[in-house]
C-alpha cells in the first residue's frame, strides 16, 4: 500500500518536472527575444549568452528615432480598427437570418459560407491583387479593410453559432410588441451578445496585429507599412559594401509586438482563450 | 379567408426579403472577393500576363511549363510534406501539452500562459527570433550545445540541408495552430466521462493503458478534425512563417519553398503573373481536397455523437 502511494507521488513529481521542461521550451524564445533587445549589436552577434552583459536601451531609441515607428503603429491600429469594425458589423448582420429566420436558399448560402472558409486566402491573392490594382487600391489599407465590411465567412459562422443559442421566444415576443426584424436585431440580439462581439473583436484584432501575408502583397511604400512588414524591412541597411541586419533592433521591435498579445492574455484571457477555443471546435 | 392568406403571403414575402437584405453584405462580398477572383484566377492562368498588366491568351502553356518544371514539382512536394508533417508534429505536441495541463497541479495557470503565449505572437517576430536562436554564430542553440559538449558548435541550422527540417518543424510547435489545438483538446479531455477512468482504476490499468484504451479513442474525432483544419491553415499560414524565415527561395536549395512562396516569387520577382496563377490553381485544388476530407470526417463525427 505504501509503495503504491510513493509510486503515485513519484509520478506526480515526474509530471511536474515534465511540465516545467515543456514550459521552458515554449517560453524560451520569448525570453531570448526580450533579453536580446537589451544587447548591443556587437554583443548580439558575438555572444550567445542569454542575459546581456550590460543592458542598453539604445535599440528601443533606435527604433523610434531612426524609423517611422509611430507611423507603422498608426497604420497597424488603423488596419485593426477598420477590419474589426467592418467584420463585427457585417458578419453579425449576415449571421442573424442564418440563425433565426427561415427563407428559401438558406441552406445554399450557409453551405457556400462554410465552403469558402476552406479556401486559403493565399490561393486567391494574386487575382485579388490584379483586381485591386485595377481599382487603384494597391499600396493602401483598402484591400484589407473594405472586404471586412462584406462579412468574413468564419466570423459569420461564429456569430451564427452564438445567435442560435439565444431563445427564439424572445423574437416572437418582440414581434408581438410590434418590433421589426431590424429592431429585434439591434434591441435584443446585440445587447445579449456583447461578450460574443468582444470575443470576435479580440480574435480579429489579434489576427490583424499578426498578419503579414496580405500587407506584404498589397503594400509597397513606407507610408502604409504595418508593424509586421516594418519588422522585415526597416532594420536592414547597407553600410559600405556590407549588408547589415540590425538584429538587436529587430529583437526590440519584436518585443514591442509581443507585449500587446501578452497583456491581452493577462487581462482579457476570458475573451482570448475562450474565443480561440470555440472558434476552432467544429469548424 | 382569401384576404387573410394573401396578407400572410405578403408577410412571408417581406420576411424573406428582409432575410436577403441582411445577407446582402455577404452576397456582395462573395461575388466580388471570392467568386470573381476565382473565375479570374482560372482565366489569368491561361494567359502570359506580366506584372505590368500586358497579357495574351496562351492556352495551357503555363500548365505545360509548370508540369515540366522541376522547381514546381519540388515545391509541390515540399508543400505536401511540410503541411502533413507539420500537422502530425503540432497535433501530437498539442495533445501532450493538453494532457500535461489537464493533470491538476499547482501553477497550472502559469504553465498554460507559457505554453499558449507563443501562439498569439506575430509569426514574423517568431521567425526572426528563431533565425537568431538557430543562427550559426552566437545562436542560442549552438551556445547551449557548446556549453554542454565543451566543443564549439557551428551548425547553421536553418541553412543546412540536414537540419533545416528539424528546425522548421520545431518552430511550427510555436504557431497559432498548436495553441488553438491545445485549448480545444483540453476541453475535449474534460468531456471524457470520469466513470470510464474509475472503472479502469478498479481493473488496475496502467496510465498508458488508460491513455490508449480510453482517452485516445474518446478524443480522436476532435483530434482528427482539428488536424485536417490545421492542414488548411498551414497551407495558408506557411507563407507568413517561411517568408521571413527562409525567404522566397525557400533556402537551402528550395527545401522549404512551399507553393505560396513560389507563387509570390513568380508573381513579384519574376513578374510572371499568369504562371503564378496556374500555380495558385494547384494550391486551390489541394485546399479543395483537404476540404472534402473535412466534410467526410465531420459527417463521421456526427455519427459518433449519435
Amino acid at each position: 500500500m505504501k509503495s503504491a502511494k510513493t509510486k503515485k507521488r513519484a509520478g506526480r513529481i515526474l509530471i511536474f518536472i515534465l511540465k516545467i521542461l515543456v514550459g521552458i521550451i515554449m517560453f524560451s524564445p520569448i525570453i531570448w527575444v526580450s533579453t536580446g533587445s537589451f544587447k548591443t549589436l556587437t554583443e548580439f552577434t558575438t555572444s550567445s549568452d542569454l542575459l546581456p552583459q550590460k543592458g542598453t536601451l539604445e535599440n528601443f531609441k533606435y527604433i523610434f528615432y531612426h524609423s517611422n515607428y509611430l507611423l507603422y503603429i498608426r497604420n497597424t491600429v488603423l488596419l485593426m480598427a477598420g477590419t474589426t469594425l467592418g467584420t463585427l458589423l457585417s458578419s453579425s448582420l449576415v449571421a442573424y437570418p442564418l440563425a433565426r429566420m427561415e427563407f428559401p436558399g438558406k441552406n445554399l448560402i450557409f453551405s457556400l459560407i462554410v465552403g469558402t472558409m476552406m479556401i486559403p486566402n493565399i490561393a486567391l491573392i494574386v487575382p485579388q491583387y490584379i483586381m485591386f490594382g485595377k481599382i487603384g487600391w494597391l499600396d493602401s489599407l483598402l484591400p484589407m479593410i473594405v472586404p471586412a465590411f462584406f462579412a468574413y465567412p468564419y466570423n459569420v459562422f461564429l456569430f451564427r453559432q452564438f445567435f442560435r443559442s439565444i431563445p427564439r421566444e424572445l423574437d416572437e415576443a418582440a414581434t408581438m410588441d410590434g418590433c421589426s426584424r431590424i429592431g429585434i436585431f439591434f434591441r435584443i440580439l446585440i445587447p445579449l451578445s456583447k461578450s460574443t462581439f468582444t470575443t470576435i473583436g479580440v480574435l480579429s484584432c489579434v489576427f490583424w496585429w499578426n498578419e503579414l501575408t496580405q500587407p506584404v502583397f498589397y503594400i509597397n511604400s513606407d507610408k502604409w507599412r504595418t508593424l509586421t512588414i516594418a519588422l522585415m524591412t526597416t532594420f536592414m541597411y547597407t553600410s559600405g559594401n556590407a549588408f547589415v541586419i540590425n538584429w538587436p533592433s529587430i529583437m526590440a521591435a519584436s518585443t514591442l509586438m509581443i507585449l500587446p498579445p501578452m497583456l491581452l492574455y493577462l487581462f482579457g484571457s476570458r475573451f482570448l482563450v475562450e474565443g480561440i477555443k470555440t472558434s476552432g471546435l467544429k469548424g | 379567408m382569401y384576404k387573410v392568406s394573401s396578407k400572410a403571403a405578403k408577410k412571408r414575402l417581406t420576411n424573406h426579403l428582409t432575410a436577403y437584405a441582411f445577407c446582402a453584405p455577404w452576397m456582395i462580398g462573395f461575388v466580388c472577393f471570392t467568386l470573381f477572383p476565382t473565375i479570374f484566377l482560372f482565366a489569368v492562368s491561361l494567359t502570359n500576363r506580366k506584372l505590368n498588366g500586358i497579357s495574351k491568351y496562351i492556352g495551357l502553356a503555363n500548365y505545360i511549363n509548370m508540369f515540366q518544371s522541376s522547381t514546381f514539382w519540388n515545391s509541390l512536394w515540399v508543400t505536401l510534406f511540410f503541411t502533413i508533417v507539420m500537422m502530425i508534429v503540432t497535433t501530437i505536441w498539442a495533445v501532450v501539452m493538453a494532457l500535461l495541463l489537464n493533470y491538476r497541479q499547482k501553477l497550472n495557470g502559469l504553465f498554460q500562459f507559457c505554453y499558449f503565449l507563443p501562439s498569439v505572437i506575430p509569426t514574423v517576430a517568431l521567425a526572426y527570433t528563431f533565425r537568431t536562436i538557430f543562427g550559426k554564430e552566437a545562436g542560442l542553440l549552438n551556445g547551449i550545445i557548446s556549453a554542454m559538449t565543451g566543443k564549439n558548435a557551428m551548425v547553421n541550422w536553418l541553412y543546412d540541408s540536414r537540419t533545416v527540417y528539424v528546425a522548421l518543424f520545431f518552430i511550427t510547435l510555436f504557431t497559432y495552430n498548436t495553441g488553438q489545438m491545445m485549448l480545444i483538446f483540453r476541453s475535449g479531455l474534460n468531456d471524457v466521462p470520469r466513470e470510464l477512468y474509475e472503472a479502469c482504476n478498479i481493473d488496475g490499468a496502467s496510465p498508458f493503458q488508460k491513455f490508449f484504451k480510453i482517452t485516445l479513442p474518446m478524443i480522436s474525432p476532435i483530434v482528427l478534425f482539428n488536424a485536417i483544419m490545421g492542414c488548411i491553415s498551414a497551407l495558408n499560414g506557411s507563407f507568413a512563417l517561411l517568408y521571413p524565415l527562409t525567404g522566397e527561395n525557400g533556402d537551402p536549395n528550395g527545401m522549404s519553398q512551399v507553393l505560396s512562396l513560389l507563387i509570390y516569387k513568380e508573381a513579384f520577382s519574376n513578374m510572371k503573373v499568369g504562371y503564378a496563377c496556374a500555380m495558385s490553381v494547384v494550391l486551390f485544388l489541394i485546399a479543395c481536397c483537404f476540404g472534402i476530407g473535412i466534410f467526410a470526417i465531420s459527417k463521421k463525427i456526427v455519427y459518433y455523437e449519435n
